[in-house]
């Protein structure tokens, strides 16, 4: 087939067969109730954006804090994704490869991160990480402290975001048929040699768009950040400030530009990793 | 001692298990493995390649307990049906792979991979990635690609049955000629018979985890030990007695159908007695050339025609023998159901299994 008689049609899919008065009904709800969801997610979203005056938003792009906030959260949110690539593809391999009992109760204690209420996570943390447990006195001997410092903000997002890591990488070493592998190792390839020149090739795409969805959670997080680390700010925790300090229209235009920075980032990253907009 | 042993090998992964296999072949011999779908057939080969570690028994190779090497220290190459070629390379790169391992010299890999990509007709491909390849094409590439560094065995699985009839055939000549000229000893699962005839010194056949027969294709193929590897190879098996015999010759009554046979065993034996249908001479009248033996009167029950040539049934008695003719002989003999011809058996050609 040609590209041309490809072309011609933009639109390919289920709705142009969409005829007849059942199939007209059918098809307007869902449409309908898709323009809804994507209004819902839209409106409150750009009514944030075009909230503030230019000279506000001025103010706040030479604001210091602002932009050490952002920082801040550009950071911790890029390492946690980084300490998840490093820890988490271990496991993610390893439940991608084997099956062994107790399989499913170690997954959904991967997912568990996603289910408990934010402020949790920081209470969690900070109790075994506290005084008060052997743990927290082991690494507070050896000079690590979580509370109220960018290794706490960082370990709360690693918590958080590692469930997206871990879940997209298993997806993408879960694609790489093992025949692959095994016709490797026929080969006189090692198991490590195996991974790093086959597995890991074949699922870059995945381990990225993991990162990129770790470190979009470990970006929004609040609620576990606030309890373990108010201080340094990250960008989220600021916003919070400024909307119970001053109001609404100050917390705006740091909301705008955390929006504007990351969704630049992520577009790109979403590029980088599906590029020519394959399907895969 | 062979070159290679199987011992007592048993696995159980649930849906697929090996069950007590042993098997052996010798330097530069050509083993086909049959048998139904589920049979364990690809376990086997996994657990002699070592992806799988047999619960029990071992494997030895040249002489070598192997059962405890990993895959990467056994020198056995795979090639598998869905040809895995690694499709982040370039069929250059997929042939290379396993040579930059043994051979560290660019040059030399480089003149090994161009005259093996000559014999398997892959020279145009060679900087193509394997999806952008044909069925036929991606399966010499891999076939290139186990070859290249000189496995001290060969397995593979149903290496052919995913092309398509042509492709097939071409595939199947080509690699007949690179194994001749290689003397590699080989271990192929197939469930295609004409591999079987094309390529086959030695054949096993499996069933629910066991090798069923394992042996030279003309003895399987004559001699199958039960209906089960009869059916597998075309041919039919029949339980009979041994009567006293004044010529020389083996007399057995076959539920009250007597056959001679040049085989021997002793008078009032039960044995097993295989035919094949090609094997069965079809006349219009009864043959009166007195070297034709093992003549009876047999009506035909049923017949039916694949390609060029036309299975029938004969029923004489309470036995049922099949045979095969030719179309043109089908004719010839004015064959017709319900119709009475004379059947024939050549004494040789009645094999006690």
């Amino acid at each position: 087939m040609t590209t041309s008689t490809l072309r011609k049609s933009r639109f390919r899919g289920v709705l142009s067969s969409a005829r007849g008065l059942s199939g007209l009904a059918f098809y307007g709800w869902m449409i309908l109730s898709a323009a809804l969801v994507l209004l819902f997610i839209f409106g409150p979203l750009a009514s944030v954006i075009a909230a503030p005056t230019w000279e506000r938003m001025y103010e706040t792009l030479i604001d210091a804090q602002v932009i050490a906030s952002i920082r801040l959260s550009l950071v911790t949110a890029g390492t946690a994704s980084a300490v998840a690539l490093i820890l988490g593809t271990p496991l993610a391999y390893l439940l991608a490869r084997n099956d062994f009992p107790g399989k499913r109760v170690v997954e959904s204690l991967i997912d568990l991160p996603i289910m408990i209420p934010h402020p949790v996570v920081g209470i969690a943390l900070l109790s075994l990480a506290g005084r008060n447990h052997w743990f927290g006195e082991f690494i507070q001997s050896i000079g690590i402290e979580l509370m109220g410092t960018t290794t706490g903000i960082i370990c709360v997002l690693v918590f958080v975001g590692m469930p997206f890591y871990v879940n997209t990488a298993k997806a993408g070493f879960e694609s790489v048929s093992p025949r692959l592998e095994n016709v490797s190792r026929s080969l006189g390839a090692g198991p490590g040699a195996t991974f790093f020149r086959v597995t890991l090739p074949l699922t870059w795409r995945h381990v990225l768009v993991g990162m990129i969805m770790c470190m979009a959670r470990a970006l929004s997080e609040f609620g576990a950040v606030v309890i373990v680390a108010y201080h340094p700010m990250i960008a989220p925790v600021l916003m919070y400030e400024r909307f119970t300090a001053y109001g609404l229209s100050w917390s705006q235009p740091v909301a705008v530009l955390l929006i504007l920075v990351s969704m630049t980032f992520f577009l790109v990253l979403r590029i980088i990793s599906n590029p020519s907009g394959s399907k895969r | 001692m062979s070159f290679f042993r199987v011992e007592d090998m048993h696995i159980n992964l649930g849906e697929f298990s090996l069950k007590g296999v042993s098997l052996e072949f010798e330097r530069g011999e050509y083993l086909t493995v049959m048998g139904p779908t589920g049979a364990g057939k690809t376990i086997l080969l996994e657990c002699i390649i070592g992806f799988y570690h047999p619960e029990k028994g071992r494997v030895f190779l040249e002489g070598r307990d192997i059962t405890d090497d990993p895959p990467e220290k056994r020198r056995i190459g795979i090639v598998y049906q869905d040809y895995a070629l690694l499709p982040h390379m370039d069929v250059f790169k997929n042939i290379e792979y396993g040579l930059k391992k043994t051979d560290s010299n660019k040059e030399s890999r480089r003149t090994k991979i161009l005259d093996m990509a000559e014999s398997l007709n892959i020279s145009h491909i060679l900087h193509r990635k394997p999806t952008t390849l044909s069925g036929g094409e991606q399966q010499r590439v891999a076939l290139s690609r186990a070859l290249v560094v000189d496995p001290r065995l060969l397995l593979m699985d149903e290496p052919l049955s995913a092309l398509d009839p042509q492709t097939r055939h071409t595939t199947r000549a080509l690699l007949r000629q690179a194994m001749r000229n290689r003397d590699i000893t080989v271990l192929h699962i197939t469930h295609d018979m004409d591999d079987v005839w094309a390529l086959a010194d030695k054949v096993a056949i499996m069933r629910d985890g066991r090798i069923e027969q394992h042996n030279t294709l003309q003895c399987v193929f004559n001699r199958p030990c039960n209906q089960f590897i009869a059916d597998f190879v075309g041919a039919t098996v029949f339980e009979g007695t041994v009567l006293p015999s004044s010529n020389g010759h083996c007399l057995i009554d076959i539920e009250g159908l007597v056959l001679s046979s040049t085989d021997h065993a002793q008078h009032g034996e039960n044995i097993k007695v295989a035919l094949r249908p090609e094997n069965i001479m079809v006349f219009q009248q009864r043959p009166d050339n007195h070297s034709v033996q093992n003549i009876v009167e047999a009506t035909l029950e049923d017949y039916y025609k694949e390609g060029i040539l036309y299975h029938l049934f004969f029923r004489s008695g309470e036995v049922r023998i099949p045979a095969v003719v030719t179309s043109s002989a089908f004719h010839e003999l004015n064959l017709e159901r319900n119709r009475s011809s004379f059947l024939s058996v050549n004494p040789t050609n009645v094999r006690i299994t």
